[in-house]
């Protein structure tokens, strides 16, 4: 299992570097002149030349490209934002925090609210309960987050004034953002569990179970759980990937200084430090997620687990019957 | 499996815990002050917090505010947070928002001692919160840092020869040469005045790196001291109970706290639920439900912060070197419309390219009038028909921009002149417009800040050789020759007479189509505030926001 999570540690490397050359080219070939984006309408020729100069982008592609990955590499160094005069580096290292929180906690609210239900409604299936949460989810799934955000800044700040609806100074200001986050999440889940779920008690060792005896809590929770748990534990997986991109629109409504609002302004400014910074530490956060997904399935599911424990034996195992093989040919 | 989901389940519940319980502000700055900071003692419940001050004595004023909250460093550019500085510094000239007449907070007395000798007097006992007293070479200092640090604008100081200027022995006198005659004028010394011990002290590097005092704690002479910078999220300023002058802001008020909003409609409701007291950067749908009496006890006005906007054709396009042609635009379009439609409630109508508070001003131009059968007629005494003239709009993403740009591209559809409207970021659309990128039949709906001091600072930006972008440049020899004439004049000589003049020609001449002055909407508790007027730099960039009326 180490030496899989190794392997997979080391393949990030060229992962990110791919990720990082296409942002390069990407940035590097889009109109518009960030020297100009600093510069105003108001500079003389050699004052554009002195910046392009100052910004080292009178250097060719290759080497500017090439200067980033030594500058992360050797001094950990993100480079300077063309727009704030800052360390990128230390700008994401103070921001991410803020965005991981947000999604951590959307996250939160998505497992807690919408796992129980989605098992409430597959066990109760075409009751009630299973309908409204259906329709619920249904709901939350279809509407935008930006929307939602705005809804509830509506309802909870304007009307009822229980929250604020920007800032993150208390933790009233984190309600609205987290709920906003997370209510997507719960719709996701709320169908993820109920649908594997549905699946899983149909089976044939769920029917086994029954006709032992065993109480219908037991069967749930000790025998179809665990299974029905797979799909979603991907679908919580991505999310944990996500949840640092993708906080973007909420940031954005609810005013908070995260990684995402950050990466908007790096675009918005063709600020291209913090552009790249943000998306590779954005792509090291969802490479971790899918690798953390993958040692939690061996976790949950004890032949995905065998694949990686008993590999190795098994492997042996070939080597030995076609060397039997090979040796019953050439007696034959 | 049970046990394994409700590990599962549990630590994912610890994650949340530790993230929450987490202090929020690996983005926050702790300033090295002891001074308390109400807005975070008094604890988590910010409305109740706003409502029981209300009740017991206001002491704390939230302002809520578009602007990016960074550094207190005044040529930052971009991420200065420069809503505050008028607090944190005192300024050395500014622009009187009401009469548009140059002040001063720490200057006793300036004028101009020959053509190219500015005098600057400063009044004695002034002292920085860090207990130095401010001096000339402050003031030179400061001047130079707009200079040295490469800011955005900074050519308007080139005039001035800080080589040849000196400081008298009391420390108390500046003499500021200028490299021409009147040089940038006296109202292009606006500025926040710099501690230059505090800044060498820091080892500030001007060409590079603006350094993390500069949002923690910069030394100012203002009558506030920053206590907690929290980047993109909030500042907390605190009186300082040792300011040297007279501070118009009450004496009740003792915490002032920014919040920065990325939206403003959220910023709208946070003020209507009461957790906001003022906010800057309204939109235009605040603005009319504000100004409607929908919002209950919301008043709002209008300050003169803001840019002008004009359309502009390439010069360089054959037809623009014809006056019949230059006229027929001026006359298809209904330009106090076409500002209305951008503008909704925020506009002031424009018609030179100089702004109304600038004592520059010219208020005998009043615009072109709008006559689109006069506009046919020159576009067909020229042998121009239906579909022969096709122009590129080049906008900016803003909602003000690409509404001005759509209805003027209606005006112009009525006189047959075809307009494709092209929407760009600011980055690309400014690209397009640079005078070696564009097509001749360019076109484009550009703002630029409404400058308030001495047009000499900010105008070459409408000559060929100064300007980046031929969106701003004027391609006219006769105007040019009148702004070299008008440069070299001081102006007892008769200054503001000749930019007026100037102001005429390019209107008689059809040379420019200004139409609106977009600017900034104010929203408050009417409870607390009366009246409320931002004053500003010669660059209209850095406020004070102390014309308020308060209601204590």
């Amino acid at each position: 299992m180490i030496k899989y999570i190794a392997k997979r540690l080391l393949w990030m490397i060229p992962i990110l570097l791919g990720v990082l050359l296409i942002v390069f080219t990407i940035s590097y070939f889009t109109p518009g002149d960030p020297v100009v984006s600093l510069l105003g309408d108001n500079y003389t020729d050699e004052m554009y030349a002195q910046k392009v100069e100052e910004l080292g982008l009178d250097k060719p592609f290759f080497v500017q490209y090439i200067d980033y990955i030594v500058g992360i590499v050797t001094r950990f160094d993100f480079g300077i934002s063309y727009t704030y005069k800052h360390k990128v580096g230390q700008e994401i290292a103070s921001r991410i925090m803020t965005t991981l929180k947000l999604g951590w906690l959307g996250i939160a609210v998505g497992v807690v609210i919408g796992v129980p239900s989605g098992i409430l409604s597959a066990t109760k299936q075409y009751s009630a309960a299973d309908y409204t949460i259906t329709v619920i989810a249904m709901f939350f799934a279809a509407v935008p987050n930006f929307w939602l955000g705005l809804m509830l800044m509506l309802l909870f700040s304007l009307k009822l004034s229980w929250f604020p609806a920007a800032g993150i100074d208390t933790w009233r200001g984190w309600v609205l953002p987290v709920i906003t986050q997370g209510l997507g999440g719960v719709a996701i889940n709320t169908r993820m569990s109920r649908t594997s779920m549905l699946e899983v008690i149909r089976q044939d060792y769920i029917r086994t179970a029954r006709a032992k005896g065993l109480s219908e809590k037991v069967v749930i929770w000790k025998h179809a759980l665990k299974n029905a748990m797979i799909p979603v534990v991907t679908v919580i997986g991505s999310a944990l990937g996500m949840c640092v991109g993708g906080s973007v629109i909420v940031e954005t409504i609810f005013s908070i200084p995260g990684l995402g609002l950050y990466m908007m302004s790096g675009i918005n400014n063709r600020d291209y430090p913090v552009i790249n910074g943000t998306v590779l530490v954005m792509s090291l956060c969802i490479c971790l997620a899918n690798l953390l997904v993958d040692v939690l399935y061996a976790y949950i599911d004890p032949r995905i687990k065998a694949q990686y424990t008993v590999g190795k034996s098994k492997r042996k195992l070939r080597k030995l019957m076609e060397k039997a093989r090979e040796e019953e040919a050439a007696e034959s | 499996m049970k046990k394994a989901i409700l590990i599962l389940m549990a630590l994912v519940l610890l994650m949340s815990l530790f993230t929450a319980c987490n202090d929020n502000g690996s983005a926050t700055n702790e300033a090295p002050t002891s001074a308390p900071d109400p807005a975070v003692e008094s604890g988590d419940s910010l409305g109740e917090e706003v409502e029981n001050a209300a009740v017991a004595g206001k002491d704390t004023i939230y302002i809520g505010t578009t602007q990016s909250i960074g550094s207190l460093q005044p040529t930052a550019g971009a991420n200065q947070f420069y809503a505050a500085l008028g607090l944190v510094y005192d300024f050395g000239i500014y622009i009187d928002a009401a009469s548009g007449e140059v002040r001063s907070d720490v200057l006793e007395n300036w004028y101009y001692e020959d053509d190219t000798t500015i005098i600057l007097q400063l009044k004695d006992g002034v002292f920085f919160s860090n207990g130095e007293s401010m001096t000339g070479e402050d003031v030179l200092y400061s001047m130079e840092c707009y200079v040295f640090t490469g800011a955005q604008d900074a050519q308007q100081y080139a005039g001035y020869d800080f080589d040849n200027s000196t400081v008298s022995d009391d420390g108390l006198t500046v003499t500021l040469k200028t490299t021409d005659i009147w040089g940038p004028g006296i109202g292009a010394a606006t500025f926040p005045v710099l501690c230059k011990s505090w800044c060498e002290e820091i080892g500030w590097d001007l060409a590079t790196d603006e350094g993390q005092a500069w949002y923690n704690c910069p030394v100012g002479s203002g009558p506030f001291e920053v206590s907690e910078n929290k980047v993109g999220s909030t500042i907390t300023l605190i009186r300082r109970e040792d300011y040297w002058g007279e501070c118009d802001w009450p004496e009740e008020i003792k915490t002032v706290v920014f919040r920065q909003y990325n939206d403003s409609a959220a910023m709208y409701v946070d003020l209507e639920s009461g957790n906001l007291d003022l906010c800057f950067g309204v939109s235009n749908e605040d603005m009319a439900r504000g100004s409607s009496g929908q919002s209950e006890n919301i008043a709002t006005d209008v300050t003169t912060f803001g840019e002008l906007i004009r359309f502009t054709i390439n010069y360089d396009y054959s037809w623009m070197s014809e006056p019949e042609f230059r006229e027929a635009i001026a006359c298809a379009i209904d330009w106090a419309n076409v500002a209305g439609v951008a503008g909704g409630g925020l506009y002031k109508d424009a018609a030179t390219i100089i702004p109304e508070l600038s004592r520059f001003n010219n208020p005998d131009v009043t615009g072109y009038t709008y006559d689109p059968d006069h506009a046919k007629e020159l576009l067909a005494g020229l042998g121009i028909s239906d579909g022969d003239i096709q122009l590129t709009c080049i906008v900016q993403d803003k909602a003000v921009y690409t509404d001005a740009a759509e209805s003027i591209q209606y005006y112009l559809s009525e006189v047959g002149i075809g307009m494709e409207i092209k929407s760009y970021d600011r980055p690309t659309s400014i690209s397009m417009l640079k005078t070696d990128a564009c097509e001749d039949n360019y076109a484009s709906v550009w703002g630029g800040a409404t400058f308030t001091g001495d047009p000499y600072a900010w105008c070459p930006r409408y000559f060929a050789s100064t300007s980046g972008t031929w969106a701003t440049v004027i391609q006219d020899e006769t105007a040019s020759t009148m702004w070299d004439d008008i440069n070299n004049m001081v102006e007892s000589d008769g200054k503001i007479a000749a930019y007026q003049d100037f102001e005429a020609y390019l209107t008689d001449n059809y040379l420019v189509f200004p139409f609106m002055e977009y600017v900034t909407g104010v929203a408050y508790n009417a409870d607390l505030i009366d009246s409320v007027q931002l004053t500003t730099d010669q660059l209209s960039q850095n406020w004070k926001i102390d014309c308020i009326d308060w209601n204590f």
